[in-house]
């Protein structure tokens, strides 16, 4: 729990890059704002995520690559920060992505329909950008089912 | 209810319902228009009653995989809201959703975002981030 003012400044701070990143790299394609937002070392945490098409590999350059193969799946896609918890390095965002699924995405063949999936985000910050993300969607399964 | 006391409520969450399987004190610690968002829970079935299918849950989760222990990576607080990233390490020696025991180790990191008001848990979503449980049963 922040307890002084420069703690809660920060987590503040932090908040309002995970609501850019949502906003400005994954509902409008700015990529180049991923250099920005994201710090040199960025690692992304995603163990072994079986039956996934997506490449999982740290650093800022795979992260836009990935972007790029959501928006293949989701040509209209738009991610929603529904809510978040700042505490520490640490952001906790609840959030939706919304998209016409064209294309394979984490191992979901494209079903043409419009879907709503929710997840959960966790970004750790350091030196005022992100660090290190890990997330995951919790309906997938049923949203993406054939 | 201050985040610390917040946070209390979700511990006795993982502590005494997840890992202990104490399903009855969700009557306790959750409000009433309580709703669950997990992977294993079909959206329609918890519209109706979110808590009767989170009990549910549990149980069978503790049928399917008794041993299973959740560790607590990070817990975080902010207002009426907590989250928590942990590991849920179990052996596979019952049936579960529709699988025969397979003796499997599994490992899961998954997440939990919840929702409170008063101290009682209004929200609980869930979702893994590795290898999906099902998927680890099936490769």
């Amino acid at each position: 729990m922040p307890t002084t003012d420069a703690e809660r400044a920060q987590a503040e701070a932090n908040k309002n890059t995970i609501r850019r990143l949502f906003d400005e790299v994954l509902t409008h394609d700015q990529l180049d704002m991923i250099d920005v937002l994201y710090h040199e070392d960025y690692e992304f945490d995603a163990p072994a995520l079986a039956g996934s098409g997506a490449a999982t590999s740290s650093g800022r350059e795979a992260f836009k690559q990935r972007v790029v193969a959501f928006r293949q799946a989701f040509p209209d896609m738009k991610y929603i920060v529904q809510d978040f918890i700042g505490e520490g390095d640490l952001v906790v965002t609840k959030m939706l992505m919304t998209g016409t699924h064209k294309g394979p995405f984490a191992g979901f063949a494209p079903t043409g329909r419009f879907s709503e999936i929710t997840g959960i985000h966790v970004a750790q910050f350091l030196d005022g950008k992100i660090r290190k993300t890990w997330a995951g969607f919790t309906n997938i399964a049923e949203a993406l089912k054939p | 209810m201050t985040v610390e006391q917040n946070k209390a409520v979700i511990r006795r969450l993982f502590d005494e319902v997840m890992q202990g399987g104490k399903v009855e004190v969700l009557d306790e610690i959750c409000a009433p228009d309580f709703m669950i968002e997990s992977p294993v829970i079909p959206s329609a079935v918890a519209k109706q009653d979110s808590l009767g299918a989170y009990k549910k849950g549990v149980a069978s989760f503790h049928e399917a995989f008794p041993d299973l222990q959740y560790t607590i990576k990070h817990i975080v607080g902010d207002g009426e809201k907590v989250g928590v990233d942990y590991v849920l390490n179990a052996t596979h020696t019952g049936t579960f959703a529709g699988f025969a025991p397979t003796g499997r180790k599994i490992e899961s990191p998954q997440l939990c975002y919840t929702e409170l008001t008063n101290g009682k848990i209004k929200l609980l979503r869930f979702c893994s981030y590795g290898t999906p449980l099902l998927a680890q049963l099936q490769a």
